[in-house]
């Protein structure tokens, strides 16, 4: 999948083919929901702002001129609605449900004592799960431009100069919020996990 | 380089987003920083996990609704485009008869209009025109030299110009207001520079009035000439728009038609004006006194019920026909120039019912 596929399709849509940004879901929508996720922390949420993204991209795909790549715009537009969603959200998601990875029932212990004992596979994985949980917690500590930065980079793997394309950002201000982020995140694991596994 | 300084550089090293002098600065420092080196690993270790954190897959209801939705929107947006064109069966015929009214209308405001637009349209720059070309003929021959050297200019003018009753008949409201301006225009300034200039060339005790009345008297006379010739080339008798077409080879000569024609009616030296039962035969009666009398250039026209005779006369023929007018019916005379023995005078004969 090269980035002429999705200008092809772009093309498509704005020619009044509807269909044709069915492509541009397929190709997008899995790496759109995790960098969602990652920022929100709740996967129903995760999966309204990538509709909610899909949609104003689809809605200003006649403005997309091709100066940078469809997938640095989109998600622009993702990291954009997430980061409303956060501010709009903020205190709602304090104060409601947990999300799927919340690490509290974790540490209660209510978890293990209900999982069914299926030998040392099951505690792996269990281990494994509840690291993942406080890494996202950690994650989510983190301020949101350092978070998205993060995000984008460590987890998503985009170089700096697309996400200094999808935040609007030179490169320096990139590197210097990235660096901060690693240097909390790594305070901040340190002190959930305690011994380094 | 200060182990602080060191370790807000460290996560740089991770993907080696330093230059490389930093990073080899900082390598050298590692070996010798145990602290730094451990805040390094961690930094390792934490850029492990947070890579090996498991990706969620979206649900496969959120391409449906995504689309779902695309394609809504897509529908709102064609909505609109069709709400102005669509169904064709509806809206086709209705656009193609507005187009249809719209071109109907259009025709009948441009057939409705048109006698009117070819009066209006070409007539006022083209007599613009004539008058700024006329004036200067005009004047030139005022300035002294011979009558028989204006005879041309005022021939010229009357080859364009309608018969005396176009000039005298009330005529449309436009048609009149254009002779009106024409006149003004052309004809005064003309006759009071003539004037003038005969009066600076008349003896000093004579009135400069009377040299005016000189230039008037000759005027009409020239222009009689140039009706008479007129006549017999009948151009006189065809409208101006007429004259035009026939001519149609110089630009100027329709539109100058009306203007010319009331710059040059002829001014008769006396006007009668007679009041009879029955205009036509007393009319013939005088036409044939005028004959009996030698007059020359006899023409007769008749219009809402009056009748008007104009000729020249020897001057010592005018007794006789003062008599003999009298006793066709009631006269009432005006004297415009005061006759002198041996000459021509032109006459005006105005017939009306009792």
């Amino acid at each position: 999948m090269t980035d002429d596929e999705d200008v092809k399709a772009v093309l498509l849509c704005q020619k009044g083919e509807p269909d044709a940004f069915e492509i541009l879901v397929e190709r997008h929508q899995k790496r759109m929901l995790n960098v969602a996720y990652r920022m929100l922390g709740d996967y129903e949420e995760a999966c309204d702002v990538v509709q909610e993204a899909f949609i104003a991209a689809y809605r200003a795909i006649h403005s997309f001129r091709r100066e940078a790549a469809f997938s640095t715009w989109l998600y622009g537009i993702v990291v954009n609605c997430a980061r409303n969603r956060i501010k709009q959200a903020k205190g709602r998601l304090r104060h409601e449900a947990r999300s799927i990875d919340d690490p509290v029932g974790l540490q209660d212990g209510s978890l293990q004592s209900e999982l069914p004992d299926c030998g040392e596979s099951v505690v792996e994985r269990l281990e494994k799960k509840e690291v993942e949980a406080r890494v996202q917690a950690c994650i989510r500590t983190l301020e949101p431009d350092q978070r998205e930065v993060l995000i984008l980079r460590d987890i998503q793997g985009f170089s700096y100069e697309e996400i200094g394309g999808m935040l609007k950002l030179p490169d320096g201000t990139v590197k210097s919020r990235l660096f901060r982020a690693r240097a909390a995140l790594k305070d901040c694991l340190v002190n959930v996990l305690g011994d380094w596994p | 380089m200060t182990c602080k300084e060191i370790e807000g550089l460290l996560p740089g090293m991770i993907d080696g987003a330093l230059p490389d002098v930093e990073m080899k600065r900082i390598e050298t420092h590692l070996k010798t920083c145990a602290s730094c080196r451990k805040a390094f690993a961690d930094l390792r270790k934490c850029d492990e996990q947070v890579k090996s954190l498991e990706e969620v897959e979206p649900p496969p209801w959120l391409k449906t609704r995504v689309m779902a939705q695309v394609r809504e929107e897509a529908r709102q947006k064609e909505g609109i485009f069709r709400k102005l064109f669509f169904p064709l069966h509806v809206k086709v015929p209705i656009q193609a008869l507005a187009t249809v009214l719209i071109a109907f209308v259009a025709w009948n405001v441009y057939k409705t209009g048109e006698p009117e637009f070819r009066q209006m349209a070409p007539s006022s720059p083209a007599v613009q025109e004539a008058t700024r070309a006329q004036a200067p003929r005009e004047l030139a021959p005022a300035a002294g030299i011979s009558k028989r050297d204006e005879i041309p200019a005022t021939r010229e003018k009357k080859a364009f110009a309608p018969p005396p009753a176009q000039v005298q008949e009330p005529a449309p409201q436009r048609a009149a207001t254009v002779r009106e301006e024409t006149t003004a225009d052309a004809e005064k300034p003309v006759e009071r520079l003539r004037a003038a200039k005969r009066a600076a060339e008349a003896p000093k005790d004579e009135n400069a009035w009377n040299a005016a009345d000189a230039a008037r008297t000759a005027e009409p006379d020239r222009a009689l000439e140039a009706q008479a010739r007129d006549k017999k080339q009948k151009v006189v008798k065809a409208p101006a728009g007429a004259v035009a077409k026939e001519a149609g080879k110089q630009e100027a000569r329709p539109a100058a038609a009306p203007m010319l024609s009331a710059a040059a009616p002829p001014r008769p030296d006396l006007e009668f004006t007679m009041r009879a039962r029955g205009p036509e035969p007393a009319a013939a009666e005088a036409e044939s006194v005028l004959s009996q009398l030698g007059a020359q250039a006899v023409d007769r026209q008749s219009r809402e019920g009056r009748v008007i005779l104009t000729a020249r006369i020897r001057t010592e023929q005018i007794e006789v026909l003062r008599e003999k007018l009298k006793s066709i019916g009631l006269v009432q005379e005006r004297v415009q120039v005061s006759p002198s023995p041996g000459g021509f005078l032109t006459i005006r004969i105005e017939i009306r019912p009792e």
